[in-house]
């Protein structure tokens, strides 16, 4: 029935497949048309055809190089942090030892707070009279000056970074504890006969038992990472001066304060193309080693 | 020496649940706060003073209750569409051949990386050419077919950990693939579903520029659109904001708490063949 | 709970609310106030956007008081409000506008007229309605202006705002200052003085960078953002008294002295009440959050520092415009009752100011302290230039002015850039 059954494959397919193409795929084709127009939110009845303009407009915007900067750093800092601390934590709770499942339900509680709230909290404890600087300078004591957490790009972005981190770890935990318990438990027993303390068996048994499940998590994580919006619209609205702007409170701004839907649209593929690519290079590297 | 890795362990695991989920005690704690304390400092870690007024007034205003109905009714509706086509696309891909299959997975996949902001403005121009606009059905199809291709991977994944060889055992007592799709991998299939349903409704729960965009009857908002509005031009009352927010996810903790014994055996197959 | 039954009561769910959703499809179409209720003489269902904010005192008014009040008084009539964040309702009217997915009659920033007038969605109402000179008659002449484009009037106003100076007279007396500042050179020296005396506190807070926060001090030296006839931003946007005034802002700004529009500064308007600013320039709306929040603040009052060319406030508040082709007569009759005597002194009554000459009168108006020094400064209050661009304008204001405020880049120069960034837009 697997290798056959052609026709069936089709029939099981078609409703979903055809279900999606409707209502996701072909208002994406229809974006990627707009993007080749003059098209502004205040009209959407009248576009005019400008060619390549609005991608050659997207390249030469300061904003956009950026905004993909900022993408690159949250990436670079996110991405990692959530991978190394819900590994671990998953590490220390994937045996059914007591109180896990308590400890189990904390880490996941900010996977299901909404980005919303989680915005608003981390931008109360970050400002300047925050609940952290007041730790910082009052009750430790460790500097004298504030420290102005979201009006400097480079400290604000950090902060949001956090934000993904605190909310992500729980998400990277669940994985993993998933793919945790595939692996043998002979294997770690046997390691201990040879002599291995801990951290080897993390590095030669289990690292490599859940390679697949680390590279799906990386590529998840990095399409995530490009998708980060509610939480620098809400902590600096890319201020200030687009310093902390990413590719979709960019695009958020030009569809709907700038009304020029034709921008947004290159915006959004250019986007795409890089996060393609992004993913055809890691699956290239992994094919190699 | 035993003893003090668990402690030292212990410890850590403690001090990271803590950071986990102090915003939502701090959360918690301003949505108890009386107005009058909101913005006190030095800041205090127990307000002095606790009410349920914010509570009180969050619910009774507007039609709280009618809007928490609403997401309900539109996350539970997308499941169903999500769920009924998502199994059967993950059960064509895991269990035959044909062309364009590849293709097909491949454009699926795709789909995942374009952010769902962006197609706000042609999924719009399509509603109101099919006549959904304003109405639930404008919503649920939409999140559903957003739904579909990451929930088409998890129970793909799931599907291809079952052995064959109950496809074969099947096809040899005459039944055909309905039925093995029906009356095998479905039931066996389960606890895949538990992951699928967390994973959907943090997306559709809080789902905010979509549900703004094409609703304009006032009783037909869902719960994120009701929050939004508790935010003034010039002001903004934080602890009315944050009471309604702590009763919008009620829903969803509860949710997990219920679930989360099925959650990790779930995802095992899915993710490990990732 | 076992997986089974979570499954049953899944699919039960799911039942059920497919049905519900339908049910509720049904139950919509037949409140849309634009549908065929109207013509067949039975009763209308009026549409109404808003951004008076869930929950405040101003939302309870409309809802609690005034829509019965008029459903009483006009049998056949039923009015629908609809809450949206104020920003949200612009894009809601940007949006419905190209699909005609719009209200009857919405609640207009006095800024969006001119844009949704320009796209053609807004009633002329002089044109349609006998009795406008009347109502117009009965209400506040600047207000009233913000809704005349042209040669007709697209919006009816409701409600009226500016700013004034507010001074935390405990802040000025530690500085040794007995009173507010009455002229910017006497702002920028109490500031610098109140800086040397707290190092922690801001002589002043401004809480943003845009036209509504920066186009008073501008004005007030001088300068302008468009030509009287706003066909261009050249000569006055960078004009030397613009140049003039933002270069001491910024100098006070890198001192210390004025804080408030960084993201992470203290929010002004609770840190003027805790000690955090000396001075502010805000709304009425100060005032009620005073009142829940800091109930033992005492703010005082003042002029907002007056330059070589006055003290000129910005004009704030909202328009009434109709948007119905159906129902024009009863949306008509709705936006003259918010506008009328009553209905006005309620809303006045929760801290919008009201627009209705009788009203301002009223002596339940006239017993609100507050509202004293408003009237006063709105006499020479001004209106950001009525253009359709003007919210694009303003987010290049925006833009500018941070990096003005937030870099050592040159004044003149930046001003330049915007200057001919703004014709352009004015060009569309």
């Amino acid at each position: 029935m697997n290798k056959k059954g052609g026709l069936a494959g089709y029939l099981f397919a078609a409703p979903g497949f055809l279900f999606f193409s409707f209502f996701l795929l072909y208002p994406l084709l229809r974006n990627f048309l707009f993007s080749f127009y003059d098209f502004k939110l205040t009209n959407l009845n009248d576009k005019t055809f400008t060619g390549f303009a609005n991608y050659l407009h997207v390249f030469q915007d300061s904003v956009f190089w950026l905004s993909l900067r900022n993408i690159i750093i949250y990436g670079v800092i996110s991405v990692p942090g959530q991978m190394i601390l819900g590994f671990l934590v998953a590490y220390a709770l994937y045996q059914n030892r007591k109180g896990t499942t308590v400890f189990r339900v904390f880490y996941f509680l900010p996977v299901i707070t909404s980005w919303v709230v989680a915005s608003l909290i981390f931008k109360f404890v970050f400002t300047d009279q925050g609940l952290l600087n007041y730790i910082i300078t009052d009750t430790l004591h460790l500097t004298d000056s504030t420290i102005s957490w979201l009006s400097d790009p480079m400290k604000a972005l950090l902060v949001i970074s956090f934000l993904g981190i605190w909310k992500g770890v729980g998400w990277v935990m669940v994985i993993y504890l998933a793919a945790l318990q595939g692996v043998p438990k002979e294997m770690y027993e046997a390691a201990s006969l040879d002599g291995c303390n801990g951290w080897q068996k993390i590095r030669y048994i289990t690292l490599p038992a859940v390679r697949s499940t680390t590279l799906f998590i990386q590529l998840m994580l990095i399409i995530g990472a490009f998708n980060v919006f509610t939480s620098v619209y809400l902590v600096t609205n890319g201020g200030p001066m687009h310093e902390t702007e990413v590719m979709l409170t960019w695009m958020y701004q030009k569809a709907f304060t700038e009304y020029d839907l034709g921008y947004a649209s290159a915006l959004s593929y250019v986007f795409a193309v890089l996060i393609a690519g992004l993913t055809f290079i890691q699956f290239r590297l992994n094919k190699r080693d | 020496m035993r003893i003090w890795k668990s402690v030292i362990l212990y410890g850590l695991l403690t001090a990271g649940a803590v950071l986990s989920v102090y915003p939502l005690i701090y959360m918690v704690l301003t949505a108890f706060k009386p107005m009058t304390l909101l913005f006190e400092f030095p800041p205090k870690l127990i307000p002095s003073e606790l009410t349920w007024a914010n509570f009180a007034e969050a619910w009774a205003s507007q039609n709280f209750s009618v809007y928490m109905l609403n997401s309900v009714i539109v996350t539970m509706a997308s499941f169903v569409l999500i769920f009924g086509f998502s199994s059967m696309l993950a059960f064509s891909f895991s269990r035959f051949q044909f062309r364009g299959k590849r293709l097909i997975f491949a454009i699926l996949m795709g789909s995942l990386v374009i952010p769902s902001l962006t197609l706000i403005i042609p999924q719009f121009m399509l509603i109101r050419e099919i006549g959904m606009f304003d109405s639930h059905w404008g919503l649920i199809t939409v999140y559903a077919a957003g739904g579909i291709p990451f929930t088409t991977f998890l129970l793909k994944g799931f599907f291809d950990s079952i052995s064959r060889d109950i496809d074969e055992s099947v096809e040899m007592d005459g039944g055909n693939a309905f039925k093995l799709f029906t009356a095998i991998i479905l039931p066996l299939s389960k606890p895949a579903f538990v992951p699928a349903t967390i994973f959907n409704a943090l997306v559709v729960w809080e789902e905010f520029p979509w549900a703004l965009t094409i609703i304009n009857d006032p009783l037909k908002r869902t719960l994120p659109i009701a929050l939004a509005n508790f935010q003034g031009q010039y002001t903004t009352q934080w602890g009315i904001v944050f009471a309604g927010s702590l009763i919008a996810i009620v829903p969803i903790i509860v949710l997990f708490i219920l679930l989360q014994r099925y959650f990790v055996a779930g995802i095992t197959a899915g993710a490990v063949k990732g | 709970m076992k997986i089974k039954s979570y499954i049953g009561a899944l699919a039960l769910l799911l039942v059920l609310s497919l049905l519900a959703a339908c049910g509720s499809d049904t139950n919509g179409s037949n409140n849309n106030g634009t549908g065929s209720d109207g013509k067949s003489g039975k009763e209308t269902t009026l549409t109404f956007w808003h951004h008076y904010s869930t929950a405040s005192p101003e939302e309870k008014t409309l809802t609690e008081q005034l829509i019965p009040q008029f459903e009483a008084a006009n049998p056949g009539i039923k009015v629908k409000a609809v809450a949206y964040p104020w920003d949200q309702l612009h894009k809601k009217l940007q949006i419905g506008g190209s699909s005609n997915d719009l209200p009857d009659v919405a609640r207009l920033d006095i800024i969006w007229v001119p844009e949704f007038q320009k796209q053609g969605l807004l009633v002329a109402l002089d044109e349609k309605f006998a009795d406008f000179d009347e109502t117009a008659k009965g209400l506040l002449e600047g207000p009233l202006s913000t809704g005349k484009i042209g040669d007709h009037y697209y919006g009816l106003p409701l409600n009226t705002n500016t700013k004034v100076l507010f001074w935390n007279k405990a802040m000025l007396e530690g500085s040794g200052l007995s009173k507010a500042p009455e002229t910017t050179e006497e702002f920028f020296t109490a500031i610098a003085q109140i800086k040397a005396q707290s190092g922690k506190a801001w002589g002043f807070g401004e809480p943003a960078l845009q036209g509504w926060n920066i186009l008073p001090w501008i004005w007030s030296n001088g300068g302008d953002v468009l030509s009287p006839a706003m066909d261009t931003a050249q000569g006055y946007l960078n004009s030397p008294a613009t140049v003039d005034i933002l270069t001491k802002l910024r100098a006070a700004a890198q001192a210390g002295q004025i804080a408030g529009f960084k993201p992470g500064d203290v929010p002004v308007t609770e840190g003027h009440a805790q000690g955090s600013y000396a001075m502010m320039a805000e709304g009425p709306w100060a005032f009620a959050q005073f009142e829940s929040q800091f109930p033992d603040f005492k703010a005082g009052t003042a002029y907002f520092p007056r330059g070589s060319a006055g003290s000129i406030q910005v004009l704030g508040g909202e328009d009434l415009g109709i948007f119905s082709k159906e129902n024009g007569e009863e949306s008509w009759k709705f936006v003259k009752f918010l506008t009328s005597e009553a209905a006005q002194v309620s809303m006045g009554k929760v801290g919008q100011i009201p627009v209705n000459l009788k009203a301002m009168e009223n002596s339940e108006i006239k017993n609100i302290a507050y509202f004293a020094p408003f009237l006063e400064q709105l006499k020479t209050s001004k209106a950001r230039p009525p253009v359709a661009a003007w919210p694009q304008i303003d987010t290049v204001i925006n833009d500018t002015m941070s990096s003005i405020f937030m870099t050592d880049r040159d004044i003149k120069s930046e001003l330049d850039q915007a200057a001919a960034k703004i014709d352009e837009l004015l060009k569309q």
